[in-house]
């Protein structure tokens, strides 16, 4: 079924709206969780939650492109779960590989932390991913978007770890750079 | 500012991005996938041949005497190659007949190999290697040119020739790595693997080994190639720099190759070249025709290494859809500049 369908069973408050959706993009916002949490229970009950929100948020809104409006609520989800869980037991997933990865770009000054305008850091990063090749965008968005693994995206990107590894190394550097340059205090 | 506001900045990334990124990945992923299909397809042809032959060999037993039948074999599925198959076995041993031609459907388009034509020799020894590993069983063949692995080197090489050569839209690039001044290792790379050609010091080319990703050392490979790329520099050199030297060919096994000066470089310029241009060129260049440089190199597509004081000036030429014309100019065995250029894109430099 495509996207627009689904949004519209959303609309008309028709239970099969969610069916659809789970047909269609379940698998896809598991592995989303999945990758966050390393978890299965945690990661399903994300999944369900997503559903529920975009049960909520429709009517409202109408995505054009459901697999990006579905992943960011399961990503922010899983996200919210993951920070709770890690107050008390950090744990290895592939969130926490990724994490200790993008400290290199920035210090662990806290006295910045709370001037961070996140929908403006948000629009600086778009704005650089803009200026990067596909290949550059997809690796980092795989990376720190969907947290996948670096071997699943070097599999998908026909690309070996190694070169993957240091393509990101070359995109987090450029990164760090580029909101220096845009003021941001790291 | 703490990783984790990076994370969180990034759920609000342009969809736009997000799509791309999915587009991406998707795409190239999908494109990896045909390798295995083009294994598949070759291996399809194989087997095909060797059905084809048990065919007639089966006729030949019914009706002895009767020699020479030709069976030929079809599929409406324009992705499977199919071969006409005019070998046909010896009822008295397992030697193969050469067939006059070989013909391979695949991907819509159908590739025809003469005896007379020097593709023949690369196709031909991947049939017969595989005819005759097939002796107890014809699954067998198909197994040995799905695992690569199992391939020996040799049957590496012909079965990697075919498959990269005949990948329509690919065109290698290259450079080179001199790890002696005996040798130089010339990369070349399309985005299937690399392959690597070695070259003795008078650039005469002795060995050629196809690498692909699945290869202990591929990744090593990849270092060095990614290290030669970043180490160039991006501004192209002038073409008087070039006329400056005195151009002349030096390698050649054929003895009606001697060396000869280069006529006109004035007119590599930039531009879009039809294979006629590429002729015109290639012989302006080189001071040889199209014809004489194929029939001493062999496959089109392999380098032509021309020397100028100290520098060396790589011609390659590619049949594989439109025409184009690469050059790269190197120095002791490193790639110092390279220009390429293309029939459809605007020349570039890497």
């Amino acid at each position: 079924m495509e996207d627009r369908e689904i949004v519209d069973l959303y609309w008309k408050r028709d239970e099969q709206a969610i069916r659809e959706t789970e047909q269609k993009y379940g698998a896809y916002l598991f592995k989303i969780a999945q990758n966050i949490l390393n978890d299965e229970e945690d990661s399903r009950e994300c999944v369900n939650d997503t559903y529920f929100k975009a049960w909520c948020s429709m009517p409202d809104d109408r995505p054009e492109k459901l697999a990006s409006y579905l992943s960011k609520i399961v990503r922010e989800d899983a996200y919210d779960v993951y920070r709770y869980r890690n107050r008390k037991k950090r744990r290895d997933s592939e969130m926490t590989l990724s994490l200790s990865e993008l400290d290199e770009c920035i210090s662990s000054a806290e006295t910045t932390e709370e001037a961070v305008d996140h929908h403006l850091l948000s629009e600086a990063i778009s704005r650089f991913l803009h200026t990067l090749p596909e290949e550059s965008i997809a690796a980092f968005v795989g990376r720190y978007y969907y947290a996948d693994s670096v071997k699943d995206i070097a599999r998908s990107l026909r690309m070996s770890e190694a070169r993957l590894k240091s393509l990101l190394f070359r995109i987090r550097k450029k990164l760090k750079e580029y909101l220096e340059k845009e003021g941001f205090t790291l | 500012m703490k990783s984790d506001d990076l994370i969180k900045a990034m759920n609000g990334l342009d969809e736009d991005l997000l799509q791309r990124a999915d587009a991406y990945r998707g795409r190239v992923y999908r494109k990896g996938m045909r390798i295995p299909v083009v294994l598949a397809s070759v291996a399809a042809v194989i087997l095909l041949i060797l059905i084809g032959a048990r065919i007639v060999s089966r006729r030949e037993n019914k009706a002895p005497g009767n020699t020479g039948e030709v069976v030929q074999t079809e599929t409406g599925n324009t992705e499977t190659a199919v071969s006409e198959a005019s070998m046909s076995k010896n009822t008295d041993d397992r030697s193969l007949k050469k067939p006059d031609r070989i013909h391979v459907y695949w991907q819509d388009r159908e590739y025809v190999y003469n005896k007379e034509d020097t593709l023949y020799d690369l196709v031909y020894p991947v049939i017969e290697k595989c005819w005759n590993a097939g002796d107890t069983a014809f699954g067998h063949p198909l197994v040995q040119l799905t695992m690569v692995d199992e391939i020996d080197e040799e049957g590496m090489k012909d079965l990697s020739r075919i498959v990269f050569e005949y990948d329509d839209p690919a065109r290698w690039s290259y450079g080179s790595w001199q790890n002696s001044p005996q040798n130089t290792y010339v990369f070349f790379k399309n985005r299937r693997g690399m392959a690597v050609v070695c070259q003795d010091q008078n650039w005469r080319q002795h060995a050629f080994f196809p690498v692909i990703e699945e290869d202990a050392g591929y990744d090593t490979l990849w270092t060095i190639w990614e290290q030669m790329a970043e180490a160039e520099d991006p501004e192209m050199i002038s073409e008087s720099e070039i006329a400056s030297g005195e151009m002349t060919e030096t390698v050649s096994e054929d003895t009606s190759l001697t060396e000869r000066t280069v006529p006109d470089i004035e007119s590599l310029t930039k531009g879009v070249y039809s294979f006629a241009q590429v002729k015109d060129i290639t012989d302006k260049l080189t001071g040889f025709s199209y014809e004489e440089l194929e029939k001493a190199w062999g496959v089109p597509g392999e380098p032509l290494i021309v020397d100028t004081k100290g520098w060396y000036l790589h011609v390659c030429f590619w049949r594989s859809g439109e025409y184009s014309l690469d050059v790269a100019l190197t120095r002791e065995g490193y790639v110092e500049k390279a220009l390429t250029y293309r029939t459809e894109d605007e020349p570039t430099i890497w």
